[in-house]
């Protein structure tokens, strides 16, 4: 089958796709965007999060067809060209990323709680978050880094 | 040697990073790409024309292989290529100690989910497909599962050289002491799963010439390139290895996964063959920490002062060695704790079954024997009445003691001092139960307490273990340092094969370099095996082993730096040469700009460092086994709903001596994933197994912690220097996972007065509820029965 | 992992997907979120060789009064169940519990309808609507008819939808000042309920006029805590305590890698205390 839709802003479409195939899948193999993640494709850990219709969501739990038409934003999506996400520098400034393998998913993730919740309070970080599966980190550093952004973010950076 | 053919694959550029000096919190070198989502992890590597690789796996845990047809699948549209145990060149078993395991299996599995036919076709899923139309005739055997079975004289052999594996006896002083005050308990450890985020994976390239280039991410090139050439018959040379970004390894990715597969298939279909391994398949593709069964006697006088300890330790080794013998080997040195022990009887077993092979993981033998070891003092403090901070201070290894293997207790060893910190640091504000925040109770959002049962405990606990590769082990690492000029500024290029796994080395050996040469600019090439080795990035070593080596090959460049200025400018300075700014100053003076000193070439060189020698235990255990020794104290703060069985963990305190602090941010990070997988022990983590077939492989079913289960770790860092190693650092990575777990067990006992004598712990035995659980398949995305072996639920 | 080979169809209309379920047999499963369904696709647990996508029937989307009862459409994702005034004005036990199903990323994908018709008695809401007696609308190739939640879960992953019917309406009362109360026992935040329950309590002058228990993952399907529903109909507030003792009565649950039966039966128990005890206070 094909499948079209906007990608990170722009209009993609992919041919000869597998019904079965995922949305994580097409971005990864298809549309030349890895930076979602594998890690679980059961929908546990979070790692392939992005943004569908401005839904944040699993990718490796929509399947091609149901992307069709959509608007999808990955993570690297989120930074322009020169410039960092607030986010996403916060992440590195606070030291939340290690192995980074499940970074892509919670710059996401982060990046969705902040636009609902400006200040976010740790309770509220912790609950938003808890899709996202870290092995490396112990959390501590990216619920700093959650911090971090919110302030950043509030100072209009 | 033949010369070096060219690589098969573009390199990615190189960045240089402005990294600080050692000490100093820099962000890591590799952020910028992680959080863009552009960071290369080798399940991310493309190329065109590749195919992809798929793994047949053996549904039986034991069973007698009769034949392989694999015609159907080859003649399937879209494969390119299909192996068997019969297609390996060369040796058709590898591993790291033992080469005890098939490449692929012929007549015998040994273990579910073990290897037996690989294919490579033009779409993941065709591949997959093809693995169905292998058919394989086996002869389903009762799997041996139970290690104390295996270690029967009557049970059948399951290798040719007999079930035990390994055993390490250790004879300590008088083994038949007698003591006023004995405890006694038996112990057990679940098997915990590494469970990194990023599965196995990897893509290998013919190179047109019979040779092969494998981009992988691993734990130690070396090693690995090592047994490869070996199964395909290939001289080492041929078998270039490159490391790709690696999604997390905990020890996971010490043993060989798909990296001979996909090599052997790369080379057959004479095409590029990437292997990705699904989390499912990932629970199969990697060795676990050993589950284990202990029984220990301590016995004591009546003040406290410890006598003697007794201890049987019988680990479950799986279907094949990995690295077991290791593990036997430090559980019975660390078996009595970081205490002062005059009399030891430790025995300590590794056995095969039929379970999946286990090896390393952090904390490496250590883990297990310091939940048994720990409780028991707990133990022992509650029989002699005493507080039991203060039973382990009084009985704390000191320098010069002697440990139970006989070597002497190097300075230094603070085990009284990180005690007492830890029972020092203020404790958590206890804030009132009734009218909290859900989110701050047991069982969280679910709404499970609104404090209705809830109590809270403190525990301690103290454990220890070595760094680095121990008893005669040759350890050592490879650096290559060069600092030249390019565009008018001085620039180090670092050059090692350290597996960079998430921990932050390439980080460490950009500041490394910076401090010695002074110069900001620093790139850390790609690990690769075109430089010696450089060992595995585990045992917390890399940055004692692989920055010493560091080090010194920057050490190197500067004398020749030096060199070239004497030759230059002379020797009469009035003061000593340094290199600060870029500069080569002589005291404070300025004599010249590396800039200009380097215009006409570069300086580079390699250098292989080695830490001090070690050497193997005698047949009485006995011997200087281990070269450097790092030590954590925990204590946890709990509430526990007790009829419910659910934990809050409020809080977990730590000091830890690291010799060094070489970055402060990344030490903390190193510090606090550590207790997370300790907590992950302690309370979720367990593969569960049934009749040698795992129950619970998916992320679903076998339960990681999350951001809500993990809670602040309050830490004191050390800085005790260890006069032998790189600016007296020690190695952080394991510790924390070490001491972490039965703290946090100790606290539950607090809470709610139950033994616990196994982790992780479960609600049923907090609550007090007995029950055997019945078997069930896995379930991920569904909590009821699906398959036809369901019974029990109907 | 990428399911088995199925094609693939998109619904236009509720009608519509009655009409390809009619042609494509029972080999055929309706696809809403797909975060039940395309799991166990992935592990080959479930083949279906025809998918039908009924989520972009964006006209199942909604919450609606209607006189003392709220409609809420099949493809009403958790994520606007848990955030919706209405539901949570006129039905909290309903609006909470939405918000306890997965995490985010899974409350925005799942809907109500999907989650019911997968029929899984460790989701968190087939053992509230039937706690709420909520009545289901299905639309079928012999045209609409209602069914009371109690007839609708018939075993493990099976309902009362014939292969060629869609489940297209939710109703539920509105509580009208009745206590609630969703205690969920997991293991680890986010995860399915090992045990849940749902209670809703109507008081009168000082004593229960009734109440309502629904179980979550103590059967192959949904079911009541009727041994204890009985004992305090009519019963004073004092007796909840006792009531809760035979919560479990009856039951038989599966024991699996997460719990024993002994313990399931447990924990329904005390869980069952805690929510009466929290509904009455509400």
């Amino acid at each position: 089958m094909k499948l079209e839709c906007k990608v990170n802003g722009e209009n993609r479409e992919a041919d000869g796709v597998r019904e079965g195939e995922s949305l994580l899948y097409i971005l990864r193999e298809r549309l030349d965007l890895p930076g979602s993640k594998n890690a679980c494709e059961q929908g546990e850990c979070g790692s392939c999060s992005v943004y569908m219709d401005g839904m944040l969501v699993c990718s490796c739990l929509v399947l091609a067809g149901q992307a069709e038409g959509r608007e999808i934003v990955t993570v690297e999506g989120l930074a322009d060209e020169n410039e960092l996400h607030p986010v996403q520098k916060s992440f590195i400034e606070a030291g939340a990323v290690q192995c980074g393998f499940c970074t892509p998913g919670l710059i996401v993730a982060t990046h969705d709680l902040l636009e609902r919740n400006a200040k976010p309070s740790d309770v509220e970080i912790r609950e938003a978050l808890a899709g996202n599966l870290c092995r490396c980190t112990g959390y501590e550093k990216i619920l700093d880094a959650v911090k971090l952004a919110a302030a950043k973010n509030g100072n209009g950076a | 040697m033949k010369a070096e053919s060219a690589p098969t694959r573009e390199r990615p550029k190189i960045l240089p990073s402005n990294p600080g000096k050692i000490g100093e919190s820099r962000p890591r070198a590799d952020g910028v790409p992680k959080v863009r989502g552009e960071f290369e992890y080798s399940s991310d590597l493309r190329v065109d024309g590749m195919l992809w690789g798929a793994t047949l796996r053996s549904p039986h845990p034991h069973a007698n292989i009769w034949s392989i047809d694999t015609a159907e699948a080859e003649d399937m549209p879209g494969v390119y290529s299909v192996l068997t145990h019969e297609d390996v060149p060369g040796r058709k078993v590898y591993g790291m100690e033992v080469p005890d395991q098939p490449v692929l299996a012929w007549e015998h599995v040994r273990y579910e989910g073990e290897p037996i036919a690989v294919v490579a076709a033009d779409h993941p899923e065709t591949a997959r497909r093809a693995l169905e139309k292998i058919a394989v005739d086996y002869e389903i055997l009762d799997p041996i599962t139970d290690p104390a079975e295996a270690l029967r004289e009557d049970t059948p052999k399951l290798h040719l050289s007999g079930n035990v594996l390994k055993e390490v006896h250790i004879k300590h002083g008088d083994v038949e002491a007698t003591a006023d005050v004995v405890v006694s308990g038996e112990y057990e450890v679940g098997m915990q799963d590494q469970a990194f985020l990023g599965p196995e994976s990897g893509m290998a390239v013919p190179d047109g010439r019979g040779g092969v280039d494998l981009f992988i991410s691993t734990q130690w090139l070396h090693i690995d390139r090592d047994q490869i050439a070996e199964s395909l018959d290939l001289p080492p040379e041929d078998v270039r290895l490159t490391l790709s970004g690696v999604g997390g390894a905990f020890g996971g990715r010490e043993d060989l996964s798909m990296q001979i597969h996909s090599c052997m298939l790369a080379l057959d279909a004479g095409r590029p063959v990437k292997m990705m391994y699904n989390r499912e398949e990932s629970f199969y593709g990697h060795v676990h920490r050993h589950p284990c069964k202990m029984e220990y006697e301590h016995g004591a006088d009546r003040e406290g002062n410890l006598v003697y300890v007794k201890a049987r330790l019988v680990f479950d080794g799986g279907a094949y060695a990995s690295s077991s013998n290791a593990v036997c080997l430090n559980a019975g040195t660390f078996a009595c704790g970081p205490y002062d022990v005059p009399n030891a009887r430790i025995d300590s077993y590794m056995l095969y079954t039929n379970n999946p092979p286990c090896g390393a993981m952090r904390g490496f033998g250590a883990v297990q024997v310091c939940f048994a070891h720990e409780t028991q003092m707990d133990k022992l403090a509650n029989k002699l009445g005493m507080n039991p901070v203060e039973l382990r201070l009084k009985n704390a290894m000191k320098p010069g003691d002697k440990f139970p293997f006989g070597q002497t207790v190097p300075e230094p060893a603070p085990v009284a001092e990180i005690l007492e910190r830890v029972e020092n640091m203020p404790m958590p504000e206890e804030e009132e139960i009734i009218g909290r925040d859900l989110r701050r109770l047991p069982g969280g959002v679910s709404n499970v307490t609104r404090g209705e049962g809830v109590k809270r405990g403190v525990g301690y606990a103290v454990g220890y273990k070595n760094i680095g590769f121990s008893a005669g082990f040759d350890d050592y690492s490879t650096a290559s340092i060069a600092l030249s000029v390019e565009d008018g500024e001085p620039i180090i290029y670092v050059h090692t094969a350290a597996a960079e796994v998430g921990q932050g080395g390439v980080t460490l050996q950009a500041q490394i370099s910076r401090t010695e040469l002074g110069v900001e600019n620093v790139a850390v090439l790609p690990a690769d095996t075109r430089i010696g080795s450089a060992g595995s990035t585990s045992a917390s070593r890399q940055s004692y082993v692989t920055g010493g080596a560091v080090k010194m090959a920057c050490e190197a460049v500067r004398g020749k730096v030096f060199e070239r200025v004497r030759e230059e400018f002379g020797d009469e300075f009035g003061g000593e040469l340094s290199m600060e700014d870029g500069s080569v100053l002589a005291g404070n003076r300025r004599i010249v700009a590396l800039a200009e000193l380097l215009e006409n070439g570069g300086i580079e060189e390699t250098v292989v460092y080695r830490h001090k020698p070690t050497y193997p235990l005698d047949e009485n255990g006995q011997g200087d086994a281990h070269f450097q020794f790092a030590f954590a104290a925990h204590r946890a703060v709990v509430e526990v709903d007790e009829e419910l069985g659910l934990v809050r963990v409020v809080e977990i305190a730590t000091a830890q001596d690291v010799g060094k602090i070489m970055n402060p941010q990344s030490l903390e990070g190193q510090i606090q994933g550590g207790v997370a997988q300790g907590l992950g022990l302690a309370l979720l983590e367990e593969i569960q197994m049934k009749d040698g077939k795992v129950q619970n492989a998916s992320f679903t079913d076998y339960l990681l912690p999350t951001i809500l289960d993990m809670p602040p770790v309050r830490m004191e860092v050390l800085e005790l220097a260890d006069p032998d190693s790189p600016y007296g650092l020690k190695g952080v990575g394991e510790p924390p996972t070490i001491s972490s777990t039965p703290a946090i067990v100790a606290a539950l006992r607090d809470a709610t007065g139950r033994e616990l004598n196994r982790v992780p712990v479960k609600p049923e035995q907090l609550a007090g509820i007995e029950g055997e659980p019945i078997r069930r398949a896995p379930q991920p995305g569904s909590r009821g029965p699906v398959a036809d072996d369901l019974g029990s639920e109907a | 992992m990428i399911p088995l080979k199925f094609d693939y169809e998109v619904a236009e209309s509720a009608q519509h997907a009655v009409e390809l379920l009619g042609q494509h047999g029972d080999e055929a499963k309706l696809l809403a979120g797909g975060h039940s369904l395309l799991p166990i696709m992935k592990l080959r647990l479930a083949a279906p060789t025809v998918l039908i996508d009924i989520g972009r029937l964006n006209d199942l989307n909604y919450v609606r009064e209607d006189g003392d009862k709220l409609a809420i459409g099949a493809m009403t994702r958790h994520t606007d169940v848990e955030h919706s005034d209405l539901v949570k004005s006129e039905c909290g036990i309903l609006a909470y519990t939405a918000g306890l199903v997965g995490d985010p990323q899974v409350r925005h994908r799942g809907t109500i309808g999907g989650s019911l018709a997968h029929g899984d008695a460790a989701s968190d809401l087939p053992g509230v609507f039937l706690a709420l007696d909520a009545e289901f609308k299905i639309t079928g190739s012999g045209g609409d008819r209602t069914i009371a939640a109690a007839d609708f879960f018939e075993d493990y992953l099976m309902t009362a939808l014939a292969p060629d019917e869609i489940l297209t309406e939710v109703r539920v009362p509105k509580l009208n000042g009745a206590g609630w109360s969703y205690r969920k026992f997991n293991r680890r935040a986010q995860d399915w309920a090992v045990v849940g329950v749902g209670a809703i309590l109507e008081r009168s002058n000082g004593s229960i006029s009734s109440a309502r228990i629904g179980f979550t993952n103590m059967a192959s399907v949904p079911v009541r805590a009727s041994a204890t529903e009985q004992a305090l109909s009519g019963a004073s507030v004092d007796s909840i305590a006792e009531a809760a003792e035979s919560a479990a009565d009856g039951t038989s649950p599966s024991s699996d890698i997460a719990a024993s039966s002994e313990f399931r039966q447990h924990l329904a128990r005390v869980l069952t205390k805690r929510a009466l005890d929290e509904a009455l206070s509400r």
